[in-house]
């Protein structure tokens, strides 16, 4: 009955949304404030109808409801409660629907937050895109298309199986149990600052009114994205036995290409509120930065391109696609409606200014994201020149990202201290001077340390340490002026003005953490991505291998019962410079019930020493488990690799501290 | 007072940098090329390994990275065939062609592939001439709507441009 009723509510969101889309639109060109009210209650309307699909789904899973097709696909009686409820995004309709659970959350959080206001503000005239956008997603839970089905349908004729098939595997860990939701909020968040766009552009008030407005949901959006791509990495680098955290797959970069034009996108709305410029690009960007997370859905769903991600594939590319054609030639469409009104108030007074710099941090940023869409899309470019599918390695993306990626590093620390409209030659020989000459010296010290450990031209790295310490430097000198300063007035000590400072203005100085944070960040890839050490070997028990200073030699077989998996692996004992530091056991989990995956999944161990990490990945177990089984062992040594992850803690922080700034919003006058 | 005309260094500093861009880009495309029968049997099982995917269905993995024991079963086989007298590209042809060149891991710069590597200087080239050709016209619109302040601005003597630069920057650090 439950399933039931989660279908109705599914089916009964569809005229929900529409009522939505109806009213908001009739409420606010006839200015009806009555019709603009209802059109908010059934934004309301689709979210608790939604919410009692999602519910039911949830609720078939923790009953182990066998007669539901998507239970069955997705979970088993023995699945731990975490991974029944975290099927939930396990496929493709329940991706679906847990992603409009989500986008209706979105479009009531809106209503809430404007709950004051007059009923024509802003926000109504947002919500209608926000309630088309959950109208698409509904069509495609509803089961009515081809390609998808319903999450909540049942067999046909009262069947029912035994028993479901288990998740996925390698969707069943912690990381994973976080990483997709995660990425969905920071998606759905983009939707919003999108929807503040387009309601900018329907109703003419194309100041920054609807920059400031969205603001928050454009940071909160940065933030989780950011978190839910490394948790992506932190999961590639503990799950899949390649020692590394990034590899430039498909799936990857459709979610790291949002994540560039909404870093654009906060950068550029700075030159709109200080200085009334770029309107028409910074409503083309926020569109753009929407339209991606929609076309990485597109790339990740529709199987046209080989990933690791490839359990999520399915028929409804074609959907997004036309979704996004249509979407933008909407948006295009109100663009050429108020082109006049988009144009700039104030002009550029000299390319050596500050907004010069946003705007060539905004040209990289989008130059990025489209060098890393060409890579991922080449594969189908080639294959449509020459009838041959290229396979793009991470190596290409290296190549090809790495310049842009430095010119932006160096721009971290430049855009902040060059001065507004003109950089002159005081300001340049005052705030450049001296981080150029620490950037100098940390590049050569880098430079130095790797000659002696025998590296030859390391061109980069030495570029990535002039550019990183170069940084470091301006922005902490911007730190140490400012506190120094603000202690001084307020006769108080250096960290009771730092901390004045920060208070004062926490978008700032949040976003010279996050600056802080991508230099260490930097420092981390360069290490863990030039440096690190792979060695691998068959051993049997009592053989050893050498990996740097370390030395493995391989103890004992074990073996642990789970409740829904068996853990088998090796014990070695580990020594560095020939002393004695540890055990480390590496396994492999085989699944009861593995669904469409693979039956077993890889348990790296991992030992951190410093930042630096020892990681030990095995091959398939013999089965033969006793002296004369052979195994296959990968061991890797990679530095600076915990570098990575606290520069993307301090770039949360960063955003964390930059989001708790408040803004005051212009009241408008009520029409009722 | 004429408006400012745009300066002819502003122009050689985007051509130098475009310059740069390409080079800087288009060089890392250039693959190396060794002989393999200089290089020791290691090496070229090292290149081997590196150079093609493992066709066991985990997504773009090198022979070298996979754990699975049909990477391990490919590495025993290429080090067999090197014992037997193969070359390094005999062993790799072969191996592509068995399994389709998609399980290539190394994308040359050459033929097709050449444009994939051109393709990405050319957007930035692309995306920075818009940039700069809109930052250019504004900038010249400004110059022009200044024009005939110009002359007032240019008679404000350096101390006093140097006092407000001085508050500006001590307001700049206060908010």
């Amino acid at each position: 009955m439950t399933a039931e009723i989660g279908q109705a509510a599914i089916f009964l969101s569809v005229p929900s949304a529409l009522w939505a889309i109806g009213l908001l639109c009739f409420g606010l060109h006839q200015r009806n404030p009555n019709a603009v009210r209802s059109g908010r209650n059934g934004v309301i309307a689709t979210f608790i109808l939604i919410s009692i699909a999602t519910g039911a789904l949830i609720y078939g899973f923790v009953t182990d409801d066998f007669s539901m097709r998507y239970v069955v696909e997705v979970s088993s009686a023995a699945q731990p409660l975490l991974y029944k409820i975290t099927a939930l995004w396990g496929r493709m309709s329940g991706s679906l629907l847990f992603w409009l659970w989500l986008l209706t959350v979105a479009g009531t959080v809106v209503v809430w937050q404007n709950r004051k206001e007059s009923t024509d503000s802003l926000a109504d005239y947002a919500l209608i895109p926000i309630a088309i956008v959950q109208l698409f997603f509904i069509i495609l839970v509803t089961g009515l298309i081809e390609g998808v089905y319903n999450p909540l349908a049942r067999f046909p004729a009262g069947q029912m199986a035994a028993d479901g098939s288990g998740m996925n595997p390698l969707l069943q860990t912690p990381s994973m149990a976080f990483h997709p939701p995660t990425l969905y909020i920071g998606w759905i968040s983009l939707t919003v600052p999108f929807a503040f766009a387009v309601g900018a552009l329907a109703s003419g008030r194309i100041g920054s009114d609807w920059i400031l407005r969205s603001r928050r949901w454009m940071l909160f959006s940065w933030i989780v994205l950011t978190i839910g791509i490394t948790l992506g990495g932190n999961w590639a680098y503990r799950e899949l036995g390649w020692g590394g955290y990034w590899a430039w797959d498909p799936v990857e970069n459709a979610s790291f290409m949002p994540w560039l034009l909404g870093t654009a996108y906060l950068h550029s709305v700075m030159i709109q509120e200080k200085r009334n410029m770029l309107k028409l690009w910074n409503i083309l960007l926020i569109t753009l930065a929407f339209q991606f997370t929609l076309l990485g859905t597109f790339i990740t769903r529709s199987g046209i391109i080989s990933s690791v991600h490839a359990f999520a594939q399915s028929d409804i590319g074609g959907y997004f696609l036309g979704f996004i054609l249509v979407s933008t030639a909407g948006v295009l469409g109100l663009v050429a409606y108020r082109w006049k009104r988009l144009k700039s108030a104030n002009r550029l007074e000299s390319l050596l200014s500050r907004e010069s710099a946003f705007i060539l941090n905004n040209w990289l940023f989008v130059g990025l994201t489209l060098i890393i869409l060409w890579g991922t899309l080449w594969p189908i470019i080639s294959e449509a020149i020459n009838g041959q599918k290229a396979s793009v390695p991470e190596a290409f993306f290296n190549k090809v990202v790495i310049i842009p990626g430095l010119l932006l590093l160096f721009l971290t620390g430049a855009g902040p201290i060059i001065s507004w409209k003109k950089l002159t030659p005081n300001n340049f020989r005052r705030m450049f001077l001296w981080p150029m000459v620490i950037g100098l010296v940390g590049g050569a010290v880098t430079w130095g340390i790797l000659a002696l450990k025998g590296h030859t031209a390391p061109i980069y790295s030495v570029l990535c340490s002039f550019a990183g310490v170069f940084v470091l430097a301006a922005i902490l000198t911007e730190f140490y002026r400012g506190a120094k300063l603000r202690a001084k007035r307020q006769e108080t000590s250096f960290l009771n003005g730092l901390n004045l400072l920060i208070q004062r203005n926490k978008r700032r100085y949040g976003g010279y953490i996050i600056h802080i944070g991508i230099v260490i960040l930097y420092i981390g890839i360069m290490g863990s991505k030039g440096y690190f050490l792979l060695e691998s070997d068959s051993l049997k028990l009592g053989e050893s291998m050498q990996v740097g200073a370390f030395q493995l030699t391989m103890k004992d077989w074990f073996q642990e019962e789970h409740e829904n998996y068996v853990r088998e692996g090796v014990a070695f004992d580990v020594e560095k410079n020939g002393r004695q530091i540890g055990t480390m056991n590496p396994a492999r989990h085989y699944y009861h019930k593995a669904g469409q995956g693979e039956q077993d999944t890889i348990e790296s161990a991992i030992r951190h020493f410093g930042v630096n990490d020892l990681y030990i990945a095995l091959g398939d177990l013999p089965p033969n488990r006793d002296a004369s089984g052979v195994v296959n062992v990968q061991v890797y040594h990679n530095p600076l690799i915990g570098v990575v992850w606290i520069g993307v803690a301090m770039m949360v922080l960063g955003g964390i501290v930059a989001i708790a700034e408040k803004y005051q919003l212009k009241s408008r006058p009520l029409i009722e | 007072m004429k408006p400012q005309r745009f300066q002819p260094v502003e122009t050689s500093c985007f051509s130098l940098f475009t310059f740069l861009v390409v080079l800087l880009a288009v060089c890392p495309a250039t693959g190396q090329t060794q002989t393999e029968d200089s290089r020791g049997f290691e090496a070229q099982l090292e290149e081997l390994i590196t150079t093609v995917y493992c066709y066991c269905g985990c997504e773009r993995e090198t022979i070298q990275v996979c754990v699975c024991a049909t990477a391990e079963m490919i590495e025993t086989n290429f080090r067999d065939r090197l014992n037997a007298g193969e070359t390094v590209e005999q062993i790799r042809t072969n191996y592509l062609e068995t399994h389709g060149p998609q399980f290539y891991a190394v994308m040359p710069a050459k033929g097709i592939n050449l444009l994939a590597y051109i393709m990405p200087a050319v957007i930035l080239i692309l995306i920075g001439g818009v940039a700069f050709a809109v930052l250019r016209k504004s900038r010249q619109q400004a110059a022009e709507a200044t024009d005939g302040y110009g002359q007032a601005t240019s008679q404000v003597p350096d101390e006093a441009v140097k006092k407000v630069e001085a508050e500006l920057e001590k307001y700049k650090q206060e908010n």
